[in-house]
């Protein structure tokens, strides 16, 4: 690339000096024309690369894999459990502190509000696909030095680093789990209240993902608030920070708000029929 | 079309075949079709509900929906991610690198022949794009300690090639102009 | 096409400089046609369907069931859904008949049949059988260290007790071969057959001492002990 202003010039004077381009003059780039034709008569023909009798000539090859004979290396190991369980693996499409930041930055997400899947979903450039087994997002540890924003967040899953870069800027950070009825609710709210349907309630979780949740370590949404408490003082003993004293904040209200573990969505309660056009409820009478 | 009144058309009960059809249709949890679904019965059958209009609650109900338009970034004091809006205009420089939708700085990495070759693309430049190229070719060149590097310029699109990935370098040059 | 036109400065050496911005405004998207200017058509050559039309003027499309879908309970709800109050449907079929519910619940019955405590308890007792098993393996290991000394020891004794054994015949066939030498008085082949027998006959004879020996140790054991029990 060094010549390329040299050769350009090169390539210009050249053009003043050779003759007006006609067919005569052209030819193609060497090796970049194959000659199509087939193997037909004496020399053209002949033995069509098939060799000399045998089975080889005779067209009479082996299934691919055949070792003539003795038990072929593919047939070898009977298990080979490479895919087992994967349709029951959960997925969690990461989210980095970075980009969250970013998004408070550009002012996409709304940190006065608790922001969950769906805030992130509203934003228009998160998109979550319950039906290829992904379970939320997870907070992933990418740019959490710079992390500086007071925030009620909701995710999946979360390292204990991600936890105390956002309790260290006086936030709060919860991980709870969404069945994919749920899932599928929440990336899209607006087109599921244009379904006409009461909103469900959200499933426990499953046995595999139970101890996730209850552990006030991983600050779950079944876990105890008093055990989640005294670990947020060790994790901040642990990281090094003053634990800032989230009931002196203004904002407590919002940064305590949480869902029941049956809930949807904020404020809303589950057999609830949300009618966007008449801007009504319509809940079940009590009997 | 009300739910109780009988619908004009006389359609008739299903049966026999029809019957065997609809019911190989109602798995509940896999699917979600039409023929899954049951006619609307007579309306005692359904629950007594109330409908509220205007409730305290539907503030929550206006939260989940999204904006229509990409909102505007609020001016704060200090961005911690790093991003700047956007405070030049074009006049000092002769060019004008717009901002995309999303308010981003338009660079981009494009890589070809299997991630062997790798392209720094900037976009959306209006205005002198030869000076910029000028520029921005003598950023990377200082970045390579001297060597030359290549550039491709398409002034109708408004966009620069160049070789390599200089992307995290261009797109702070142009944070550093203002763009 | 979003156009927000930029400031510009008078006296430009360039000259009248434009730049777009590709950044949304925030009032929704302009369009071509001036909205106050009123059209009125003069025939509607669309072309289409009237419950195409209403779906663009935003109402419900049929008013009348035109298909057995029409009837059903997701269409209806539907309907509900998108236009609200003016589809004429009435919310409770929305939530469903009893017999439904009562469906759904079975459902939810067979597909999530434990509660929390429930989950919470057989999370335990798993934990804790694992805990045990691993207990178990490490007591059965420290109970094995503690005997190892003993073992090495042990194995330590046979293998000199071996040698030493081994060491003994080869010292002992020496001693029997040395004698018959002497007996013999000048050198003689070992493998010669006199030697042999000599050999042999020694041999036996340093067998029979040492039973003896043997026969005498036990039998002063014995008189020990009758005097032991005597006394």
């Amino acid at each position: 690339m060094a010549h390329l202003r040299e050769s350009t010039d090169k390539a210009l004077k050249l053009l003043r000096t050779l003759p007006r381009v006609q067919i005569g003059n052209l030819r193609p780039n060497p090796n970049s024309k194959q000659n199509d034709k087939r193997g037909r008569a004496q020399h053209g023909g002949d033995k069509h690369g098939a060799g000399n009798k045998g089975s080889g000539q005779r067209q009479n090859f082996m299934r691919l894999g055949y070792e003539t004979g003795n038990q072929p290396f593919y047939l070898r190991f009977p298990y080979e459990p490479y895919y087992k369980g994967h349709h029951m693996r959960r997925e969690y499409p990461p989210i980095s502190m970075l980009q969250l930041q970013v998004l408070i930055d550009t002012n996409r997400i709304d940190i006065s509000q608790p922001i969950d899947i769906a805030t992130l979903c509203n934003s228009g450039l998160m998109s979550l696909k319950p039906a290829e087994l992904q379970y939320g997002f997870q907070l992933t540890d990418d740019g959490l030095d710079n992390f500086k924003a007071k925030i009620n967040i909701e995710v999946q899953h979360a390292s204990e680093a991600v936890i105390a870069a956002v309790e260290r800027n006086g936030g709060v950070i919860r991980t709870a789990y969404y069945d994919p009825r749920s899932l599928h609710i929440l990336s899209n709210p607006k087109k599921w209240f244009e379904k006409g349907l009461p909103i469900p309630q959200r499933m426990l979780p499953p046995q595999d993902a139970v101890e996730y949740y209850t552990d006030a370590k991983n600050r779950g949404y079944l876990a105890n608030p008093e055990e989640i408490s005294k670990e947020r003082l060790v994790l901040a003993q642990k990281y090094g920070y003053e634990l800032p004293r989230i009931e002196d904040d203004a904002n407590y209200k919002m940064l305590t708000a949480a869902k029941d573990a049956r809930q949807l969505f904020h404020g809303l309660e589950p057999g609830w029929l949300i009618n966007l056009v008449d801007k009504t409820i319509v809940k079940l009478k009590a009997t | 079309m009300a739910g109780s009144t009988k619908v004009i058309l006389n359609i008739p009960r299903l049966t026999g075949l029809k019957q065997f059809m609809r019911s190989l249709h109602t798995d509940y949890a896999r699917l979600s079709s039409f023929r899954s679904s049951s006619e609307v019965k007579p309306l005692e059958q359904y629950p007594e509900v109330e409908v509220l209009h205007n409730p305290p609650e539907w503030k929550y109900v206006e939260r989940l929906l999204p904006p229509r338009t990409v909102p505007q970034p609020v001016e704060k004091s200090e961005y911690p991610s790093g991003w700047q809006p956007q405070t030049a205009n074009g006049e000092e420089s002769g060019y004008f690198v717009a901002r995309t939708k999303n308010h981003m700085v338009p660079v981009y990495l494009n890589t070809r022949f299997r991630g062997q070759r790798r392209l720094t693309i900037v976009r959306y430049i209006q205005g002198d794009i030869w000076a910029l190229e000028r520029d921005l070719r003598q950023v990377v060149e200082q970045a390579r300690n001297g060597k030359l590097c290549a550039t491709r310029v398409n002034e109708l699109s408004g966009q620069i090639h160049i070789h390599g990935d200089y992307v995290d370098l261009l797109r702070e040059h142009l944070k550093s102009k203002g763009f | 096409m979003n156009i927000h036109k930029l400031g510009i400065s008078t006296g430009s050496a360039i000259g009248r400089a434009r730049y777009f911005s590709s950044v949304a405004k925030p009032e929704l998207p302009a369009s071509f046609v001036k909205d106050d200017v009123e059209y009125v058509p003069e025939r509607d050559k669309s072309g289409l369907r009237q419950q195409h039309k209403n779906v663009l003027h935003e109402t419900l499309p049929y008013n009348e069931a035109h298909s057995w879908i029409h009837l059903t309970e997701k269409y209806q709800r539907n309907m509900y859904g998108r236009y609200g109050s003016k589809s004429n449907v009435n919310p409770q079929i929305c939530f469903g008949t009893l017999a439904e519910r009562t469906k759904a619940q079975q459902r939810e019955s067979i597909t999530q049949p434990e509660t929390l405590p429930e989950l919470l308890e057989k999370l335990r007792i798993r934990k804790a059988a694992k805990q045990a098993a691993i207990n178990e393996r490490e007591e059965s290991i420290q109970k094995k260290l503690e005997k190892l000394d003993q073992w090495k020891a042990e194995l330590n004794a046979k293998v000199e007790k071996r040698k030493a054994d081994a060491a003994a015949a080869i010292q002992r066939k020496e001693r029997l071969i040395e004698e018959v030498r002497r007996h013999f008085g000048f050198k003689v082949d070992v493998r010669d057959e006199r030697f042999k027998e000599m050999l042999e006959q020694k041999e036996k004879e340093d067998k029979r001492k040492q039973k003896e020996a043997k026969r005498k140790v036990k039998e002063e054991k014995m008189m020990a002990k009758l005097v032991q029990q005597t006394s």
